[in-house]
């Protein structure tokens, strides 16, 4: 009787594991698929900085497109600088088109200067194709202050994450 | 809190206190697999394994796709990446539709001594009564009973083995006609039953 009752709580606990995974992994495949649709590695940002005042403060949320081969001046983009991992939302100001490629360079509204520091050493413009990963389409205020919070302080990462999986034992399907 | 306490020690006696519709359904189901196990019903695991691999296999998927493309990069694999949310897509629609039509219910299947029993258990929605189905696989032999939740939870929303266990008694006579059942029916479980 005994060892046939823990088949049973085997599969029970299996079934309690699968069901927190699967949380997890929904969530992550539709941000993969929303990244496979846009064809952006991040199709949603958070701005970090102030430097694109007063059209966006810290901690909106923007969401981005990268399937136009070639964006206008005065669109905001975002880019990765090669070398750097924050990615940057800044405004095109201006831009060298060809057939093969789009050079770009961007300026931050609220900033004086353009974003030529920004770029690496001796780099002048960015390039379309391998550095911008999207042009902001649309945009939520202030909801993303929270991942900023949750990225600063490394416990409340682990907080929420613990929440969430406590929450999907608990309740039974 | 209560109930994870319980569930982490994995005492047989859980203490599991009922306190929605769902949970009622889930304690009562549990029970009647622990009841099942007790009459020395050997449980036969296929539905639960079929959706277990079904489950774990997407979760592969989504592990891999976001391993390979955590390693090369965005660019270089984005069309496994596509091909990963796909799948991983298909199979969790596979698996609802295994768990809608083909599961319905299936709280137990099991087996003893050449019959074959499978138990399913429904609730309607705001309605606190259980609605079981047993049949008995190799003749189609199957009962329909219902019963209010009332008649097996006490007060506190503890779960009372006794009365379950004898309309369970009941029910399995019925379905598994000569005599796969215990000696010790009670009137009440098979006159609850029609």
């Amino acid at each position: 009787m005994l060892p046939q009752f823990s088949g049973a709580q085997l599969r029970q606990s299996l079934t309690q594991a699968l069901n927190f995974c699967l949380v997890l992994t929904t969530a992550f495949m539709f941000w993969k698929g929303l990244s496979v649709v846009t064809d952006s590695p991040s199709p949603i940002v958070v701005v970090l900085s102030g430097s694109m005042e007063p059209a966006f403060q810290r901690g909106d949320i923007l969401f981005l497109w990268n399937r136009e081969a070639r964006v206008k001046v005065g669109d905001i983009v975002v880019y990765n600088v090669k070398g750097r991992d924050i990615p940057i939302v800044h405004r095109v100001v201006r831009n060298h088109v060809s057939s093969k490629n789009q050079l770009l360079l961007t300026k931050g509204d609220n900033n004086a200067m353009d974003d030529v520091d920004l770029y690496a050493h001796k780099q002048y413009y960015l390039d379309r194709q391998n550095e911008v990963i999207g042009a902001v389409k649309g945009y939520v205020p202030w909801v993303g202050y929270v991942t900023i919070l949750l990225s600063e302080n490394l416990w409340a990462k682990y907080a929420l994450l613990a929440g969430m999986g406590f929450l999907a034992m608990v309740q039974r399907d | 809190m209560f109930h994870i306490c319980g569930r982490m020690t994995g005492r047989a006696d859980d203490v599991f206190v009922a306190r929605s519709l769902p949970d009622l359904k889930n304690a009562t189901d549990d029970e009647i697999v622990k009841i099942l196990a007790g009459k020395g019903y050997a449980q036969i695991f296929n539905l639960i394994d079929i959706r277990l691999t079904l489950g774990f296999l997407s979760v592969i998927v989504a592990a891999a796709a976001g391993g390979y493309d955590y390693y090369v990069g965005f660019e270089k694999a984005k069309t496994y990446t596509a091909v990963g949310v796909s799948l991983y897509f298909l199979l969790n629609i596979a698996l609802t539709i295994w768990i809608m039509y083909y599961e319905k219910g299936t709280i137990y299947q099991g087996s003893k001594d050449g019959k074959t029993i499978s138990v399913l258990s429904t609730t309607k929605k705001y309605t606190p009564i259980y609605d079981l189905k047993m049949t008995e696989t190799t003749t189609s032999q199957s009962t329909h009973a219902k019963k209010p939740f009332t008649e097996f939870f006490d007060n506190n929303g503890y779960i009372v083995r006794k009365p379950l266990e004898e309309w369970i008694d009941g029910i399995i006579t019925s379905v598994v006609q000569d005599g796969g059942a215990p000696a010790m029916i009670s009137k009440d479980g098979r006159k609850k039953h029609k």
